[in-house]
């Protein structure tokens, strides 16, 4: 594990930001950096997997990696910060405000690199549409714990299939949810854990 | 003996008639949906929360010993606590044992932080945050210090500090920072001799000793979906806490009459759940918690819209029964 890996893996967030500065001056690539950076992210899930962090070191970690790539930027070319994360629009449909597992998925998928806009709570499906024309992503995931908002779901889905209509973007709906539930609103798949979701991003986005 | 003489009896482990019943929240179009069923009326007036006497034939229709009044405007928006003083002083008239449920310090800031950015502040900032939550506490310490309303039995402290998988947090922030807090609260609650309770969803295993250090009486939820084993509770920690809810809400959703997807969850076990298994979940429950007392029949997280009334009145009626 290299110095940089180590420090974030620890949420050892100035020096993490001082081995970055170091990095850059000294003429590492962006790209080498960024991947020291994600294998530290790993370590942090990592953790907590194992029970040694808590969710709020996962979204500290987050945090910590925002800053990083924030440092890293300017010397990223536009193909290049398209291959560092994947873009995904977030957020929980319209008539219902469950965040939690939400909020926690989304801490994951920023630890594996994602570039997550999470819209929030109660979000109308017009909205998701706007801020995934604005963000060019390519993965919107929904979430919902009420059954009540199944429609909603569907509603979303359907506006967003109006707007895509090369079908480029991938939807994936969580929370209390099934296959049944997956087929009515026609979202392309279902999960109702975090860590699966992050795979099926993963491997949608081609780095699985 | 009514529904204040049980929860008491539970509480203090004394002899009843029965065990007590309660929900932790019971959702206002629930009630007007189980409602209509039962009485075949369909003009009950909007909005249904201004439908008092409905609500409280539905209390009785069930069976429920308690109700949860909640706060109607959050201490983090006006500073003060806000209860509807009329319906308190009717519960009460009715024979009902009255709990208030205050959000408590840790719920209180995650809705003022929001959760990512509160989250955020423990793990950088764990002492700041730590003196927060001890300004908040002293807050509704002072609160429930001053008098609560006429009518008010009991306190429920709502603070959700977990998820399935555990605490949100270290159990060593919440033993440090948050233990003071609800020690303080529930010293305040005995000066006026009010039970009160702790309400937590999800697994809570890692911390049952500190909440048990903190005095409460008793604990709401015991959630099973998160791993949360009643009977383990109630062996090591049952002649601590009055332990309260712990039926799954997943047993009661609907099988095509309010649900047309069978239930909403693709756990195997969740969606073959129907009648049988429901009773048999009952069943189990009274058969460990009901013999020693200390234990309140209900839900974990409470009755919602979307629940299958049918469920619900099956649910209560069965329990009336044992």
């Amino acid at each position: 594990m290299t110095s940089l890996t180590q420090a974030i893996s620890d949420l050892n967030e100035n020096l993490a930001m001082e081995l970055v500065k170091h990095r850059l001056e000294s003429g590492y690539k962006p790209l080498d950096i960024v991947e020291e950076c994600r294998n530290g992210m790993i370590a942090v899930g990592e953790r907590y997997s194992r029970g040694e962090y808590f969710l709020g070191d996962l979204v500290l970690s987050a945090e910590i990696f925002h800053e990083l790539m924030q440092l890293l930027a300017p010397g990223f070319r536009d193909d290049e910060v398209k291959k560092v994360s994947g873009r995904i629009v977030f957020g929980t449909v319209e008539g219902d405000i469950h965040d939690i597992g939400k909020n926690i998925t989304i801490a994951l998928l920023r630890c594996y690199g994602f570039e997550v806009y999470d819209l929030g709570v109660n979000v109308p499906s017009d909205k998701f549409v706007g801020c995934l024309k604005e963000t060019d992503a390519n993965i919107l995931c929904l979430s919902s714990l009420l059954s009540s908002c199944f429609d909603s779901l569907k509603r979303t889905v359907q506006q967003v299939r109006l707007f895509d209509k090369q079908g480029k973007i991938k939807i994936l709906i969580g929370g209390l949810v099934n296959e049944k539930v997956c087929e009515y609103t026609g979202a392309d798949y279902w999960v109702t854990d975090a860590r699966k979701g992050i795979t099926i991003c993963q491997q949608w986005n081609g780095v699985l | 003996m009514n529904g204040i003489g049980r929860v008491y009896a539970a509480i203090n482990r004394l002899p009843s008639d029965r065990f007590p019943r309660g929900e932790l929240v019971v959702d206002k179009q629930f009630i007007k949906e189980f409602m209509k069923k039962e009485t075949k009326r369909d003009n009950y007036p909007e909005p249904v929360e201004e439908d008092l006497e409905m609500e409280i034939e539905f209390y009785h229709r069930l069976g429920l010993d308690l109700v949860c009044v909640h706060d109607t405007e959050p201490m983090h928006h006006s500073g003060d606590l806000c209860f509807k003083l009329d319906y308190i002083r009717r519960f009460n008239a009715e024979g009902f044992f009255v709990f208030l449920v205050l959000n408590g310090v840790f719920q209180t800031l995650v809705n003022q932080a929001g959760f990512t950015n509160f989250m955020k502040n423990i793990a950088r900032w764990p002492q700041q945050v730590g003196e927060e939550l001890q300004k908040l506490s002293q807050k509704i310490s002072e609160h429930i210090r001053k008098g609560l309303p006429d009518g008010v039995h009991g306190i429920i402290i709502a603070d959700d500090i977990a998820f399935n998988r555990g605490t949100y947090v270290a159990p060593e922030f919440i033993q440090k920072y948050l233990l003071p807090c609800w020690q303080n609260q529930v010293n305040s609650a005995r000066e006026q001799r009010i039970p009160v309770f702790l309400h937590s969803d999800g697994n809570i295993n890692a911390v049952l000793p500190i909440i048990v250090e903190a005095g409460f009486d008793g604990l709401q939820c015991i959630e099973p979906a998160a791993g949360m084993n009643f009977k383990e509770v109630k062996q090591k920690y049952g002649k601590y806490l009055c332990l309260m809810g712990n039926i799954d809400p997943a047993l009661l959703y609907g099988n095509g009459a309010n649900n047309s997807f069978g239930c909403a969850s693709d756990d195997p076990h969740v969606q073959k759940h129907n009648f049988p298994e429901l009773a048999r979940a009952v069943n189990e429950l009274i058969a460990m918690a009901a013999p020693d007392g200390g234990f309140i029949f209900g839900t974990c997280s409470g009755l919602h819209a979307g629940l299958s009334t049918e469920k619900v009145k099956f649910m209560y009626e069965l329990v009336r029964n044992i």
